[in-house]
């Protein structure tokens, strides 16, 4: 499964992304929302192995679950008072369901990073817009090459006697920027030497469009199609308030999980059994 | 190849040329040495030899390149037949990444996808990057960067090779890969090199032409031997730069000979004496037991113990990532450790990079704002290190020697007793590192300790009182320099290996007399 996506195409990783973002971020109903909590957090126990890594994102659902029946009283089931003020059970539910809803997608972010690199994003606008692909990729290299100067800066400042900090920030900001001036010099010299600017750019990646990759954006745009049309049809009003109306769970709607389940966990049915043990 | 006539340059800001009335031939598939002193002009030239490098300010007379103006010839040509290397390692990089490095001239140059990928694999299999290949390009240690931002030059398929001092900010290792990859590259590719370098030792043999400049101007050409020669029969300081082999033939009035086994022949058959400097050592300032210090899991200082007397310089040298720039933190405070550094007197740690202790824009002020209250001393100190005209300069304008004395006085001022110093002599030429040892020597009469760290073999024999070599998180065979670089078999300078096992070996090419 790691492979599976370590494998995948720019644009197809992208899809994927996408398409289980717009519909974790759009939820509405659930039995979507749980599904896809369901799905995200198997999906991101795959890459962690650590139960205690979770607690950050029970604790957003936590938060959101206790805090909206503060602020909202809606809803005609009420629980208990606090003061004067009635907490509601559609309220708390409510709550709950926007805190799942924010976790997955926070959880799909996390795996998100692990696998949409800044060269991910170059191959894929580096063609339209080749400039801002440089950029993107000088930054990249410039940041940590910053901060690892601002540090050295910062320890060496130190040991010459104390001074306040904004007047320490202040100072190694000024000795910050005289150096990324004095520096890039030499980086512009070397890409005017390398013909920066000479022709219309190439872009040289590492990517290979395959038949595998158009069929596995095939199976992403499809299973977008089907879980749209659920959502459209069915799963895109649920009224929590004043109060919480459950149909009951029929086979269709068995279905339509099942096939949210097929989208996010797609990259499991990887074809080749090597994808699988890594 | 190149045919310079009557070329003479004056900076747009500066009151003086930076070259003047310089003729020069580079014949074609040679490799040309440009020698000389920090501020010689070295780097002038060269950026004469590429169009895109031209720097601002007056120019006159001409430049051909392949018998017609440089001026005239196609920018593609131009970007892909003339490669040229920078200095600085680090700060020449572009990209993020190394094979977004190497592939980012051919994708300027706007060659289709097939024949960059193919062009970019052949590269890194030649220059065998395999292992890096997909690594974050501003992890890779200042030799493999090196390597990678000639590789991204070579992939363009270049006739010309014009390298700025490319192995003066490398440790002794990278150093060695470098200049024998290029010596591979120019026989192989029949490509002409044109290198600007101020330490020789290694590279003046390699040479099939040496331009020696002084002032901005050409003070010889001709092939090694000549220039040799030519110095030989004249007082220069551009002497002390030379090979050791070089300088050690000269010290027992040889022809110059590169060859080792020739100097020894003559060398035992003469007599000599040896100079050396006399040593008081006083109390314990420093003494450190049983420190550990490690990145995560990688154990870097494991139960290292040393002691530093007063008025002592201590050298400990090393190969990269032993751990001597850890230590020094240690000492400084900077990182967390186990173990006991007993210390009552002022430590004061002098990076590798002088560059980070400038805070103003000009150096007078820079030091001012250091040495308040202490005029005098500043005073004193400015001329000890010979930096009074400089005042007045932007630190960042001073050459790489005078940075280092400038970041020395500054450090000084902080009244520490005992001198921290991580690589002093990286990318200086040996004029002004002996410079900088000399005032560091004079400084110890004052009371002053210092501790150093380095690659720098020569620099330690001559000015350390004690020697150790950073090992497996220890500091082993610690001793004064004449017996550690003689005693060392593999890790010495080259006058000890050429003299070893004789009655008297000789370490460095200064510290002998002939009788």
């Amino acid at each position: 499964m790691k492979k599976a996506l370590k494998r995948m195409h720019p644009l197809g990783l992208l899809l994927y992304f996408a398409g289980i973002f717009l519909f974790s971020m759009w939820s509405r109903h659930p039995w979507m929302t749980g599904v896809q909590s369901i799905c995200l957090c198997i999906l991101y126990f795959y890459h962690e192995n650590s139960l205690r890594r979770i607690f950050p994102f029970l604790g957003v659902v936590f938060i959101a679950a206790i805090t909206n029946p503060l602020f909202v009283q809606r809803g005609i089931t009420i629980l208990f008072y606090i003061g004067s003020l009635p907490v509601t059970l559609e309220a708390l539910l409510y709550g709950l369901h926007y805190g799942c809803l924010l976790m997955n997608v926070l959880l799909l972010f996390s795996v998100f990073q692990r696998y949409f690199r800044c060269e991910h994003w170059i191959y894929l606008f580096g063609s339209t817009f080749p400039k801002l692909g440089v950029m993107f990729s000088m930054a990249v290299g410039l940041l940590p090459k910053y901060k690892k100067q601002a540090k050295l800066m910062i320890d060496t400042q130190k040991q010459f006697g104390k001074e306040s900090p904004i007047r320490r920030a202040m100072k190694i900001f000024s000795m910050e920027t005289t150096w990324a001036f004095e520096t890039s010099m030499d980086q512009l010299d070397s890409m005017n030497a390398r013909g920066y600017g000479l022709k219309k750019r190439t872009h040289f990646h590492l990517f290979q469009f395959e038949r595998k990759d158009a069929l596995c954006i095939l199976e992403v745009l499809v299973l977008c199609l089907i879980n749209g049309y659920g959502y459209i049809k069915l799963y895109s009003k649920f009224y929590f308030y004043p109060m919480i109306l459950w149909n009951p769970m029929g086979i269709r709607d068995v279905v339509f999980m099942i096939f949210m389940a097929m989208q996010i966990l797609l990259p499991f049915f990887g074809r080749e059994g090597s994808y699988v043990s890594d | 190849m190149f045919q310079i006539k009557k070329l003479s340059f004056q900076y747009a800001l500066s009151t003086v040329p930076a070259l003047r009335n310089v003729t020069l031939e580079i014949p074609e598939e040679s490799f040309t040495l440009v020698a000389g002193l920090s501020g010689s002009g070295k780097t002038t030239l060269l950026r004469h030899l590429k169009k895109e490098l031209f720097p601002q300010g007056k120019r006159e007379g001409e430049i051909f390149y392949r018998g017609s103006s440089i001026e005239d010839l196609k920018p593609e040509n131009s970007v892909s037949e003339i490669a040229y290397l920078f200095q600085n390692p680090a700060h020449q990089i572009v990209m993020d990444t190394v094979w977004h490095e190497i592939a980012f001239g051919l994708e300027n140059m706007g060659m289709p996808y097939e024949q960059m990928k193919r062009n970019v694999a052949e590269i890194v299999n030649y220059f065998d990057l395999q292992d890096i290949y997909d690594c974050d390009i501003q992890k890779l240690s200042g030799g493999q960067q090196q390597m990678v931002n000639l590789a991204a030059l070579m992939a363009m398929h270049p006739k010309v090779l014009i390298l700025d001092e490319p192995a003066a900010q490398l440790d002794p290792i990278g150093r060695k890969n470098f200049l024998s990859m290029i010596e591979k590259l120019q026989k192989e590719f029949q490509i002409t090199v044109v290198m600007a370098a101020h330490n020789l030792e290694d590279v003046m043999e390699m040479a099939d032409q040496c331009v020696f400049m002084k002032h901005g101007e050409i003070q010889t050409v001709g092939t090694v031997k000549e220039t040799i020669s030519y110095f030989y029969q004249q007082e220069d300081v551009i002497k002390e730069t030379f090979p050791q082999a070089i300088r050690l033939s000269e010290t027992f009035g040889m022809k110059p000979i590169f060859s080792m086994g020739e100097i020894r022949n003559v060398i035992s058959n003469c007599s000599y004496e040896l100079v050396s400097q006399k040593r008081d050592s006083g109390q314990t300032v420093l003494k450190v037991s049983h420190l550990y210090a490690d990145y995560g899991k990688k154990k870097v200082l494991d139960n290292l113990s040393l002691c530093l007397k007063k008025q002592e310089m201590f050298a400990v040298v090393g190969a990269n990532g032993s751990g001597k720039t850890t230590f020094l933190k240690c000492l400084a405070g900077q990182m967390q450790y186990d173990g006991k550094i007993k210390c009552r007197k002022k430590m004061v740690y002098l990076p590798q990079d002088p560059t980070v202790l400038f805070v103003k824009d000009r150096l007078e002020d820079d030091l001012q704002e250091a040495g308040n209250g202490q005029e005098a001393w500043m005073e004193s100190l400015i001329d000890l290190c010979d930096l009074r005209e400089k005042l007045d300069s932007h630190p960042y304008d001073l050459s790489g020697g005078q940075q280092q004395m400038a970041a020395l006085i500054k450090v000084l001022l902080a009244k520490p007793d005992i001198l921290l110093l991580d690589e002093p002599t990286k990318g200086l030429d040996r004029i002004h590192s002996r410079k900088f040892g000399k005032v560091l020597r004079k400084l110890l009469k004052d009371g002053l300790s210092v501790l150093f760290v380095s690659h720098d073999l020569e620099f330690a024999a001559e000015f350390a009182d004690r020697t150790g070599m950073m090992f497996d998180g220890r500091i082993e065979g610690i001793d004064v320099p004449e017996m550690f670089f003689v005693k060392n078999y593999f890790y010495t300078t080259t006058s000890a290996k050429i003299t070893r096992d004789m009655e008297q070996p000789i370490i460095l090419p200064e510290k002998v007399r002939c009788l």
